[in-house]
């Protein structure tokens, strides 16, 4: 299981926002930093996070470990990345459930794993090696995808739970990824959410995305939509509350607007919750 | 009989043949194909769609020209519309092999001045050479850097005898154009840019607190430079003034007072001493 934090509603710290959180106090729960931005480097970036790190909770969220490469893990990068969480102390950290490397060569993407028995022992022995080495819990995350491979045994909600529980790691489901990836490969995204073990989700993730037409992409960018809205409901309703985390990283807009996203998934929240228990109680009465 | 019987030595036994690997996985042979396919361009992974594989092939292009687009912002603007192709050439010849896109750019330079571009300036693997260094230097690691009351401490005498390092930011470039001016007026944004001046030209790039800088440097102080970077003592760096005469002892406390006062030097190490030698 993974202990469930109470840190809020938080927004990624972005290289737009650096003068703001460097002379102010802008008011948000916590902060996510992409792990590889920081990592054996020093500078403004670095100062910008020292300084954040002292108001507020900060995760660190990685796009580059390759859970599930067949590559070996990449020394280098558990060393740096170590040293990182070391200096910073974050609330949690976390990656992707996927693959990225191949004979040494990095694709900078998430590329989506076959759901396969191979796959998943493969992934579960990685987890435990990194485990082991960060002397810490990994958070996993679930991705958007735009191809399913024929050789899949099980659906990516089995797999993805099954790593949870066979590696003992958190899961950070994001709520935009599994809209994304239903609707690209037809599957009910609430039957996703259902299948998650709860005792194992640790964060939820928010997002716009582009849709193309024929495929939607996960960009990033934009006001998340009503639909994925609904769906953080029903997850909130389902699994319960963990931190959330805004995701805006194309035409990255004003903090303000961040700010206002983070603020509309605290209310939705507020409220499914309270409509839940006054369910509840309604259930208990009558 | 001859007394000894010559008998012929055995054969030598042939050597073993390497085993062969261990017949690739589903999982390896997946991640093979795919990775070839979309990375690599080749023809691959029957049963998938191509036009999905295409979505991820054509995320990579443009993840990748981004982000060398930020490394390189005025030689990519310089290129203009051979950029993209250019980052495709670029990838495919210079992989990425480190966790970090934001590390993508570090072989351009050298990979522009072996593959010029018809029609485009001269200069440009130069510019792509000083916009790389600045990149480099805005994230290089912190160092506090030397203060001048160090070294009043220290006293000419042991000071003299000292070698310095420099702080991790800071870079020696030897260019084949100037491209300073270049560069200066695309900061500017000035609607007329210098022509090409292939003058080679030394500059150092280094960062002083948050903030970047770049200047040219004299021959001798590049020789200087050179000198320190190689951890020879402050009186054979001085030595590398020597060609100004009267002038050289001023010339080089002025260059090393540069140095120490913009925030260069991350430490100033005397030699260690043992029974009165210099070790």
């Amino acid at each position: 299981m993974f202990p469930r934090l109470d840190l809020g509603h938080g927004v990624g710290l972005r290289p737009r926002h650096y003068g703001e959180f460097l002379s102010g106090q802008p008011k948000v729960d916590w902060l996510e930093a992409i792990s590889e931005n920081f990592m054996g480097t020093g500078g403004r970036p670095l100062a910008v996070l020292d300084k954040v790190r002292v108001d507020r909770p900060v995760v660190l969220h990685g796009v580059s470990l390759g859970i599930g490469s067949v590559d070996p893990l990449d020394d280098r990068y558990l060393t740096e990345w170590k040293q990182l969480i070391d200096r910073i102390e974050p609330a949690m950290v976390s990656d992707h459930l996927c693959w990225g490397r191949h004979k040494g060569r990095y694709s900078h993407d998430l590329l989506p794993l076959p759901f396969t028995e191979e796959a998943l022992q493969h992934v579960v022995t990685r987890v435990q090696a990194v485990q082991d080495r960060l002397k810490r819990q990994l958070v996993l995350e679930n991705v958007s995808s735009y191809l399913t491979y024929p050789a899949s045994t099980m659906s990516e909600a089995e797999f993805t739970a099954e790593v949870a529980r066979r590696a003992d790691c958190g899961l950070l489901v994001d709520i935009n990824n599994i809209y994304v990836s239903a609707k690209n490969h037809g599957f009910d995204p609430r039957s996703f959410i259902d299948a998650m073990p709860v005792e194992h989700v640790a964060q939820f993730h928010l997002a716009g995305h582009f849709n193309r037409g024929d495929v939607i992409i996960d960009t990033h960018e934009g006001h998340i939509i009503d639909d994925v809205w609904q769906l953080y409901a029903y997850a909130v309703e389902k699994l319960g509350r963990v931190p959330t985390l805004i995701e805006w990283d194309t035409g990255v807009p004003e903090l303000e607007t961040l700010l206002a996203e983070a603020e509309k998934a605290r209310v939705l929240e507020y409220e499914t919750f309270e409509r839940a228990n006054a369910e509840a109680e309604k259930r208990m009465l009558g | 009989m001859w007394p000894f019987s010559r008998k012929k030595a055995p054969e030598p036994e042939p050597a073993p043949a390497p085993p062969a690997p261990p017949p690739e996985t589903e999982l390896q042979r997946l991640q093979r194909e795919l990775f070839e396919r979309v990375i690599e361009r080749k023809a691959g992974l029957p049963g998938i769609d191509d036009w999905r594989l295409e979505v991820y092939a054509g995320m990579y292009e443009s993840r990748t020209h981004d982000a060398l687009a930020e490394d390189v912002p005025h030689t990519a603007k310089l290129l203009g519309e051979a950029f993209p192709a250019l980052v495709k050439r670029y990838v495919a010849d210079v992989p990425s092999t480190h966790y970090s896109l934001a590390r993508l750019g570090h072989g351009f330079s050298k990979w522009l001045r072996e593959h010029p571009v018809d029609g485009a300036r001269a200069d440009l693997a130069e510019l792509a050479a000083l916009e790389w260094a600045r990149s480099e230097a805005f994230v290089a690691d912190d160092c506090t850097a030397v203060q001048t009351e160090e070294i009043q401490q220290l006293g000419p005498e042991r000071f003299t005898r000292c070698w310095m390092q420099f702080v991790p930011s800071f870079r020696i470039l030897e260019l084949q154009h100037d491209v300073l001016p270049l560069w200066s007026a695309m900061e500017a944004k000035a609607t007329e840019l210098p022509p090409p001046a292939p003058v080679p030209a030394r500059a150092i790039v280094w960062r002083k607190g948050f903030e970047v800088f770049h200047v040219a440097v004299a021959d001798d102080e590049h020789a200087a430079l050179l000198a320190a970077r190689a951890r020879e003592n402050v009186a054979a760096i001085c030595e590398k003034f020597a060609g100004r005469g009267d002038d050289a002892a001023h010339a080089a406390f002025q260059a090393i007072g540069s140095w120490i006062n913009e925030g260069m030097i991350g430490a100033l190490r005397e030699p260690a001493v043992h029974d009165g030698d210099v070790i």
